[in-house]
């Protein structure tokens, strides 16, 4: 098949996929006598209504899905971008109460969740612990520290509902262009997803990466270190979401609530964003864009026509069940069985 | 803690191992057979809330585990037609499947009972006997008597070997006359109608109503038990103790601590459990070898 052929292939699948998940959120919105066509009207406008919520989100869902897409490369299912997230907020949030501005927080949150996953990575090459198994517990030990450090150490004694805020040296900026601000978390995590796609596909290293996942029997007898490999895609992962945490943290929410809200469903959905993207870490960058999008209209459903929002999570499980059918995935059929 | 108190701990560990033992030996069987489904936390899920749907409708206990039970029946045969006949990913399946429970059920809290954290109190509970103020559901012998009636199944019959063959060399099996697909079908069937089971006790019968997202990775506590049992059924038994302890002791520090966030690192302690315990016994575990594979004739 051609290269062109190829993608509108592709497209078409993501597109039913899109269309069925959407059928699925109408017949929600029925079931809860709303009007199905506004209903999904509205949740697909959300650009319109809230653009800076639907950028942040994109923002964050790319670099999660790209945490999700590159150890797969390597043959290994990271479901620990959640927990690397929370992780990598939690600690930026502590650096920068702690010392302001911007590296310190930015450096620790990413270097935090590295730690995190490289640990699964580790567990899986050295004790083959499943890394599904291994970040999926990972993840549940982060929600409640988290939880606990929010509501104890790091508590607003004016505000109890909330952490203290990030001080206004170690917040990010926006970047203005005409009368639209766009957050510069958008500009970096682009840039990151370029650079990575460029590492993918050009690099000797995205290569081997890629080899190590094909056919790891093969890249072994080739002199490949399959598992160092392994190890540092899941490193890179937690580096990934840890820094989308960390630009969460000072570009966006600037504290962390005590149930946890603003920090929580990055991670999972970036999984579903991997998948609509068909781990190609360009086309990630639109899938991320389509999912937040989804999602911030969701919260828009609910005061407009009292359609709970998690109408939107029950719509991105619904695309990622149909997009687990082998004709939706060859793709990542043939990165894991070479 | 004196070892009276250890003791009711453990008499709690038995009440909550009951939702990860049911769910393990199902997942036994299924990935014995050669599927891994991931989708059981979304199973506990759908079933728990469907349990509890059936019970307050209907003021039947056994009603709301006959709807547990369908429940986990139609979403195994979900996943087995996936990734089983349509030959789809089983990791991504199972985690759409648990995406678009965790959607569902929460919907349906607001569906059913209008609000958004849980259901009213269940009207029917089914029978129970206390042992030192400690509740125990008459589903405690009974899982225990069910997972030994399914160890004899899988390790002395006919049906077992057919269940490893399909698991171990799906080729050798099929050229046998054994079929690949059905079998694993009934595999995976089995293992989501267990889980259903273990659903509806989940919220029926140990907690008496349903909580939004109330399975908190108990379906991956499942799967880490079987990964831990080595697949063997009464291993798995033993794992789902072991977990249901460390479970009763979070409880067991919450509630000594009270309901505030000091607690919360309590909390921490199952899920830290099972880690250990999968990552000290992993490593020599014998994987059934067409594991997560899905088989096409040649």
């Amino acid at each position: 098949m051609s290269l062109k052929s190829r993608i509108a292939s592709e497209a078409a699948l993501v597109a039913a996929t899109l269309a069925i998940g959407l059928a699925v959120g109408a017949l929600v919105a029925y079931s809860f006598h709303a009007p199905p066509l506004q209903v999904i009207g509205v949740m697909m406008g959300s650009w319109r209504v809230l653009p800076d919520v639907v950028a942040e989100y994109a923002a964050m869902l790319a670099l999660t899905g790209a945490a999700f897409a590159l150890p797969l490369y390597a043959g290994l299912f990271n479901i620990g971008a959640e927990g690397a997230f929370q992780l990598g907020a939690l600690t930026a949030l502590w650096a920068a109460i702690q010392w302001g501005g911007i590296a310190a927080p930015l450096l620790l949150g990413m270097a935090s969740g590295a730690l995190l996953l490289a640990l699964a990575g580790w567990l899986r090459t050295r004790l083959s612990v499943n890394e599904v198994l291994s970040t999926i517990m990972l993840n549940w030990v982060v929600y409640w520290l988290l939880l606990y450090l929010v509501a104890t150490r790091l508590e607003d004694p004016y505000h109890p509902e909330r952490t203290l805020e990030v001080p206004a040296s170690s917040r990010l900026p926006w970047v203005h262009v005409g009368h639209t601000a766009i957050p510069s978390t958008l500009l970096i995590s682009a840039a990151v997803l370029a650079v990575l796609w460029v590492f993918v596909r050009m690099t000797r290293w995205g290569l081997t990466l890629r080899f190590a996942g094909a056919n790891e029997w093969t890249a072994r007898t080739r002199g490949v270190r399959v598992e160092a490999y392994r190890i540092a895609s899941m490193a890179a992962a937690g580096l990934l979401s840890g820094l989308a945490g960390a630009l969460h943290i000072l570009g966006y929410s600037h504290s962390i609530d005590v149930i946890g809200g603003a920090v929580r469903g990055f991670g999972y959905n970036g999984i579903g964003v991997a998948l609509m993207g068909r781990n190609d870490m360009l086309a990630i960058i639109p899938a991320a864009l389509l999912f937040a999008v989804l999602l911030t209209g969701s919260s828009l459903v609910e005061p407009a026509y009292g359609v709970p929002k998690e109408a939107g999570d029950f719509i991105v499980g619904v695309i990622v069940l149909l997009l687990a059918v082998p004709e939706a995935l060859r793709l990542v059929g043939r990165l894991r069985r070479g | 803690m004196d070892p009276h108190e250890a003791f009711i701990v453990v008499l709690m560990g038995l009440s909550s191992m009951v939702t990860i033992a049911l769910t393990a030996v199902g997942e036994v069987f299924a990935e014995r057979s050669g599927v891994v489904n991931i989708g059981l936390e979304g199973i506990l899920l759908a079933s728990a809330w469907s349990a509890t749907y059936a019970d307050i409708a209907l003021h039947s206990w056994a009603a709301g585990y006959l709807a547990g039970l369908a429940v986990g029946a139609l979403l195994g045969l979900l996943h087995a037609a996936i990734s089983v006949y349509a030959r789809g990913d089983q990791i991504i399946a199972g985690v759409g499947l648990n995406i678009a429970a965790a959607g569902a059920t929460t919907l349906g809290i607001r569906a059913a009972w209008g609000n958004y954290g849980q259901s009213p109190p269940v009207p029917s509970r089914p029978p129970a006997f206390t042992v030192l103020g400690v509740r125990e559901s008459f589903m405690v012998p009974l899982t225990i008597a069910l997972s030994i009636l399914l160890w004899w199944i899988l390790e002395r019959t006919r049906i077992g070997l057919r269940v490893k063959a399909v698991g171990d060399d799906p080729a050798s099996a099929d050229a046998l006359g054994i079929s690949v697909e059905r079998t694993r079908l009934a595999a995976v069937v089995l293992g989501g109608s267990l889980a259903g089971l273990a659903g509806a006790y989940m919220s029926v019968d140990y907690l008496g109503s349903f909580v939004k997202l109330m399975s908190a990775g108990r379906g991956f506590i499942a799967l880490a038990a079987v990964a831990f049992s080595g697949w063997d059924v009464l291993g798995a038994l033993l794992g789902s103790l072991v977990f249901g302890v460390g479970d009763a002791l979070a409880t067991y520090y919450t509630t000594v601590k009270g309901a505030s966030a000091a607690a919360y690192p309590y909390k921490t302690i199952p899920y830290i459990l099972t880690l250990i315990a999968v990552s000290a016994t992993a490593w020599r575990a014998r994987m059934p070898r067409a594991l997560g594979r899905p088989y096409r004739r040649e």
